[in-house]
């Protein structure tokens, strides 16, 4: 006879669950955004030169998904699940900014990395990171998986606020696919922001690991790394100080849950209290694959 | 056969099971050692994030053609992994988040380092390991396929077998992606063909065999490939059409060495 559960206990759950619906959403994933290129108005260089930044970072979805799989968030299967489709939402988000571009005769290209920081950073991310946080946070367990949802949370929901801002800018099939963009968008912050929150509400270490997560890092960036494009970008998608508020109302509610402002917990698969966060593999009485 | 992102993406649909007739494994229940081995690819399929991940710490994620086909793959393993969950289920075999994440952690310290142990490698090897990576995915899809095609002609159930049937499909249009990018690699570089050759045939195991213990892989595999030299050896003959790998044998060589009769 095979067994009903072989790994888990049929007792009690370790995943942490919220009010989003992961089977729903995955169940529901968005394709291909189809763009009429002949639609696509002319737009100056300018507008054009800040979505290719846009670009570049929704592109980036890999990149994020790699830090977030090749930790401890890995082992999070109900994380996973939706990283498997939001990936995939936000790469045919870029596929169709991309299929705007082209119909501009612009090229979005990854850049290289001009400053000498901005290599630095790439080349942790690239080469060291991979290397020597793996298994940190296998020693540190779930509360790792804190920090990747807050910032997630924050680059998404920044992402979300820059599309808002290049919309006047934007006329017939570039205003169209834009505006889908955000639309997309919103279950994303969902998501993201949901989880986070339900992690810093759970625990003292999952508080800290996500306020340590922030350290450094900037949410309109790949993996942290900034574009070389990026002062110009963001100085002029945020140019007065009506955009640069809104930027912040838009991360606020998340940064807020590092004060204890909006949290809401999370539960257990059967509804019960979230279940304690998942302990590290130093402190598991069996180990396995030593 | 050339590999086409854009179409492979615009074309990609989750595996649809909703329309076969499931009631039918009330009448026709599967028995334990094929639910066994649909557990097994259950796991291996839901477990297609952890390689993701190992790609990913590589060279091999640099271009654009692969970061595509990555995400759309990921889904569509995913999506896999769900439909056998959904069989299994039929036959009170609970495969859920909480059962994922155990066995995740399970696998311990070893999973938790591979993505140290690849992006070490990588690191050391240089641009040769993007050619073992995608040569290693074209056998991991080559033998998933013939898994699938296998179980589905061994047991000939009215909803289990069109499924499998549906999932090798998929399948097939990700070897079409690993043996055009593995083509591409080891083309360009004179020294890939060799470093592949040589951990291809010494470490190369059937896919699953980093997430199962020896005896569930040999179990599962002898059930499936026993008596299938012939099947075996057309896979083989696949992966050697590939630049530099003709007369490699992974196949041959892996199975019978971990003792299937072949």
């Amino acid at each position: 006879m095979v067994p009903k559960r072989v790994f888990s206990d049929a007792s009690r759950g370790d995943v942490l669950f919220t009010d989003f619906d992961v089977d729903a959403y995955v169940r529901g994933a968005r394709g291909r955004i189809v763009v009429d290129a002949a639609a696509v108005g002319p737009l100056d260089d300018i507008t054009a030169a800040d979505l290719a930044f846009l670009w570049r970072l929704d592109s980036a979805g890999l990149s994020e998904t790699r830090s977030m799989l090749s930790c401890w968030t890995g082992n999070e299967a109900r994380v996973t699940a939706f990283i498997a489709t939001w990936a995939y939402e936000r790469m045919w988000l870029a596929w169709a900014l991309k299929d705007v571009l082209d119909a501009l005769g612009v090229r979005p290209e990854p850049r290289h990395r001009g400053r000498l920081a901005a290599r630095l950073r790439e080349a942790w991310v690239d080469r060291l990171m991979p290397l020597t946080v793996p298994p940190i946070a296998a020693a540190v367990g779930e509360p790792f998986t804190a920090g990747h949802m807050i910032r997630m949370a924050l680059q998404e929901a920044s992402l979300r606020a820059a599309y808002v801002e290049v919309l006047p800018r934007l006329d017939g099939e570039a205003h169209r696919v834009a505006l889908e963009i955000v639309s997309r968008r919103d279950a994303f912050v969902d998501f993201y922001h949901r989880e986070a929150s339900a992690r810093i509400a759970r625990s003292r270490r999952e508080r800290i690991s996500a306020r340590l997560a922030l350290i450094g890092w900037e949410p309109l960036r790949v993996a942290g790394v900034p574009d070389p494009d990026e002062p110009r970008a963001m100085g002029n998608i945020f140019l007065t100080d009506d955009a640069r508020a809104r930027l912040d109302d838009a991360q606020r509610p998340t940064l807020d849950l590092l004060d204890g402002v909006g949290l809401v917990p999370g539960t257990d698969r059967n509804g019960g209290p979230a279940p304690a966060p998942t302990r590290g593999l130093f402190a598991r009485r069996k180990r396995h694959g030593l | 056969m050339a590999f086409d992102l854009e179409n492979f993406a615009a074309t990609s649909e989750r595996v649809q099971w909703e329309d076969l007739d499931f009631d039918a494994f009330d009448a026709q229940p599967l028995d334990d050692p094929t639910l066994r081995v649909l557990r097994y690819m259950c796991d291996v399929e839901y477990h297609t994030s952890c390689y993701l991940r190992d790609l990913l710490v590589t060279r091999s994620h640099r271009k654009d053609e692969a970061r595509g086909f990555m995400t759309t793959w990921n889904r569509e393993e995913f999506w896999h992994g769900e439909a056998l969950a959904a069989v299994l289920k039929r036959h009170d075999i609970v495969v859920d988040y909480d059962e994922l994440k155990a066995k995740r952690i399970k696998l311990g310290w070893r999973e938790a380092l591979g993505p140290t142990k690849q992006s070490a490698l990588s690191n050391l090897v240089g641009d040769d390991f993007v050619a073992v990576h995608m040569t290693w995915g074209a056998a991991n899809e080559l033998s998933a396929v013939a898994a699938y095609r296998r179980l589905a002609l061994m047991m000939d159930h009215p909803a289990l077998s069109p499924l499998l049937k549906r999932i090798a499909q998929q399948e097939t249009r990700h070897v079409a992606f690993y043996s055009t990018q593995a083509r591409q690699a080891l083309d360009r570089s004179p020294s890939a063909p060799r470093l592949v050759r040589t951990l291809m045939e010494k470490a190369w195991r059937p896919v699953g065999s980093g997430v199962m213990d020896k005896e569930e892989v040999r179990d599962v595999m002898g059930y499936l490939f026993t008596g299938q030299a012939a099947a075996l050896d057309k896979l083989d003959q696949s992966l050697a059409r590939l630049p530099g790998l003709d007369g490699l044998a992974v196949f041959r060589t892996a199975f019978t060495g971990m003792g299937v009769k072949i």
